[in-house]
């Protein structure tokens, strides 16, 4: 148990600079804290330990950052004794993950920062006491290893631009590899899963065409924008819509890596769209084409509607776009 | 080649001359064992199962069943194979190879005890069907020759009726302690084939594919019937161009009138099978195909891929062996129809006419046909 003590002291002897303990994310909008800290003060002391000529943060920063912008000369901290390193990272990562879930970019700085006082396998033991949940030594390995990739992995994460899943598949990879991969996520947006699709499309479509990620990217949509990053009309990227872009990226993928497949779904598209169906009539075509089974579902709320349909789905017999759509 | 740095085997197999021959082909000494668990811990402990099992031989007796029907699925249309599980896995080294997914562990098993062979074939011998057995199912039949007179045991059993005939399937070409056997053409030597970029960059260990075409040729001269199985056939750039030639290699090394069946598949898999080949094979980009899920749940080829590859083979088939039995393992009623013009949907249809052509080029009793 750590000791410490509460102490009132003054802000500008609190070093802010060293991040040493620190879990949060440097992108972690806290706004409202510095507001409310301006209008009622520090409610939870953050807590400090001693350092030779200043105190380090250990849990706090954001608290002891809006103090200072709100013109506070001296806060209260708990203070932990000089030297007491392993209580203070300890405490770092308790104090955050028993007050809320730490996001994937915490728990790798949170995990690192253990690390440097204790092996794998003792911090899974005590996972759940540390972390409020359980971590096996192999998933605290693969994190730190996460947290060796080049800088803009955290940062990634700190924006939930990139998953800690498809973190794990960039550790396996050459360096170039996952240098185009980490560029490709600061440009779009995507959900988890479809993360992992763009990873194990592009890592296939390079391995067939023997080509590099960075290579794919400049041939895809998002090739076109310039080395300073900005569109072709000189827009910053960071003005349009990551989300469309990682739809647009996906699509292209697909298109590459499913050339044939992707072809048939567009023609089947465009001719059940050319048979001009009701919308209570849906015709769905066997999936990817495998079966050889279609079905056709009706919906009707009266026997004149019935009738109408029943009729239309007559019609459609005699329409060569329907033959063709049919007899592939 | 069956050249195993460890070997184990049932503490209590008896010392019979199946056995003795099989020691005294092999170089460590049999160690004994009372059940497989050492042998399953062994090839447990290393870093890579799959591929450290083709080296570690258990000689032990099949406690199951020795006689199994094929496992088709009720989608696309089976060939209604029975298979005599003689052995499991495999020394070879091929990157689609199911048998790496499929045993856990893998364990290169052989399963001796010619009585219990006799004791299971002889009802089959005095059945009122047709039965066509292979043994390379779970294992390649023919890795066993140099060291087991188990494949000349059964050549010889088989001869001796006329209601089934045994398949032997395999890459190697180790074919030469059965060729001066009494077959009486109850025996087929069959050979899986691929283009030879194929087989130099997905099938490390086999025999060449002229060298599986000359054996292919060598046992015809000693008046075997043989058969061959296209599959996987894998789609790449050129590849039509490369499986036509194949066929064409087919026969100018053998007549159409020797060769009893040929099968043509392209290349499937469960899904789990590809991080396996990615760990495993990691130039291979063979799981890097077209593919879909299957409605068996496996990955197959978008089926138009499929479609185009098979008529461009199917029509070189017509054109240079007409009459030979050519078959799909496992298509559907759009396949055959689109590739061949027919589709043996009625129950046991594709049976019938691989019994047909077994009846007639091997000379089985064509009553039961
Ligand atoms: S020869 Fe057959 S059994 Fe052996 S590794 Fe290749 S596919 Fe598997």
């Amino acid at each position: 148990m750590p000791v410490m003590t509460f102490t009132d002291i003054p802000v500008s002897e609190v070093d802010l600079s060293d991040t040493g303990f620190r879990i949060t994310g440097p992108h972690h909008d806290s706004e409202h804290l510095k507001s409310s800290i301006s209008q009622y003060g520090i409610m939870v002391p953050p807590l400090v330990l001693r350092g030779q000529d200043k105190y380090i943060v250990v849990s706090g920063f954001r608290r002891i950052e809006g103090a200072r912008h709100a013109g506070l000369s001296r806060i209260t901290c708990r203070v932990m004794p000089a030297g007491e390193t392993l209580d203070a990272a300890m405490a770092a990562v308790t104090e955050n993950s028993f007050s809320r879930e730490l996001t994937p970019a915490e728990l790798i700085r949170a995990t690192v920062l253990l690390l440097r006082f204790m092996d794998a396998q003792s911090i899974a033991e005590n996972a759940t006491s540390i972390f409020n949940m359980p971590l096996n030594s192999g998933y605290i390995n693969t994190l730190a290893r996460i947290h060796a990739l080049p800088d803009p992995v955290l940062d990634l994460l700190d924006q939930g631009q990139i998953s800690i899943k498809a973190c794990k598949h960039l550790v396996s990879m050459n360096a170039e590899t996952r240098a185009g991969f980490l560029h490709l996520f600061s440009q779009i947006k995507a959900s988890s899963g479809i993360q992992m699709e763009i990873i194990a499309w592009a890592k296939e479509i390079c391995a067939l065409e023997k080509i590099s990620v960075s290579k794919l990217i400049q041939e895809s949509p998002l090739g076109i924008t310039n080395g300073d990053g900005t569109g072709q009309g000189g827009s910053r990227l960071g003005h349009r819509d990551m989300g469309a872009l990682g739809k647009q990226f996906k699509a292209f993928l697909a298109q590459r890596r499913f050339p044939a497949l992707t072809a048939a779904k567009k023609q089947a598209r465009e001719q059940i769209k050319a048979l001009e169906l009701d919308s209570g009539l849906q015709l769905a075509v066997p999936e990817n084409f495998e079966g050889i089974i279609y079905a056709m579902q009706m919906e009707f709320k009266n026997m004149d509607e019935f009738k109408t349909r029943l009729n239309r789905l007559a019609e459609l017999a005699d329409l060569n776009d329907f033959k063709s759509l049919v007899d592939r | 080649m069956i050249n195993p740095i460890r070997v184990f085997m049932d503490k209590d197999l008896d010392q019979t001359p199946e056995i003795e021959y099989l020691i005294s082909k092999l170089k460590p000494t049999p160690e004994k064992v009372a059940d497989p668990r050492p042998v399953y811990d062994l090839i447990n402990q290393s870093d890579d199962p799959v591929g450290f099992a083709k080296k570690v031989l258990y000689i032990t007796r099949n406690k199951g069943a020795l006689i199994r029907q094929c496992p088709g699925t009720s989608y696309y249309t089976c060939c209604d194979y029975t298979i005599l599980h003689c052995g499991t896995y495999c020394t070879m080294d091929c990157s689609y190879c199911i048998l790496q997914a499929y045993f856990h562990p893998p364990v290169l098993q052989y399963f001796a005890g010619f009585d219990q062979y006799t004791a299971a074939l002889d009802p089959v011998f005095q059945g009122d069907h047709i039965v066509r057995i292979g043994t390379g199912e779970y294992t390649d039949s023919l890795i066993w020759e140099p060291v087991s007179l188990m494949p000349g045991f059964l050549v010889e059993k088989f001869a001796t009726q006329d209601r089934a005939i045994l398949e032997l399937k395999t890459k190697t070409v180790n074919i030469d302690s059965l060729l001066d056997l009494d077959h009486n053409r109850k025996t087929i030597l069959s050979w899986s084939l691929n283009t030879p970029e194929m087989i130099a960059s997905q099938e490390r260990g086999t025999a060449s594919l002229s060298a599986r075409l000359k054996a292919a040729a060598k046992a015809v001269s000693k008046g075997f019937r043989v058969a061959f199985h296209f599959d996987p056939i894998f789609l790449y750039p050129g590849c039509e161009g490369a499986y036509e030639k194949v066929v064409e290699a087919i026969f100018a090394h053998v007549s159409p009138e020797d060769v009893v069946w040929i099968s043509i598949g392209t290349f499937r898999f469960m899904p789990h099978l590809k991080s396996i080949i990615e760990a495993r094979f990691p130039d291979s980009t063979i799981p890097y195909g077209e593919f879909i899920t299957g409605l068996d749940n496996k990955m197959r080829y978008f089926k138009p891929l499929r479609i185009a590859m098979y008529q461009r083979l199917g029509a070189l088939f017509r054109q240079l062996a007409p009459g030979v039995a050519v078959y799909f393992c496992m298509e559907d009623e759009e396949v055959w129809m689109k590739t061949f013009g027919f589709f043996p949907g009625k129950p046991k249809a594709l049976a019938h006419m691989l019994d047909r052509a077994a009846a007639d080029r091997c000379g089985l009793d064509s009553r039961l046909v």
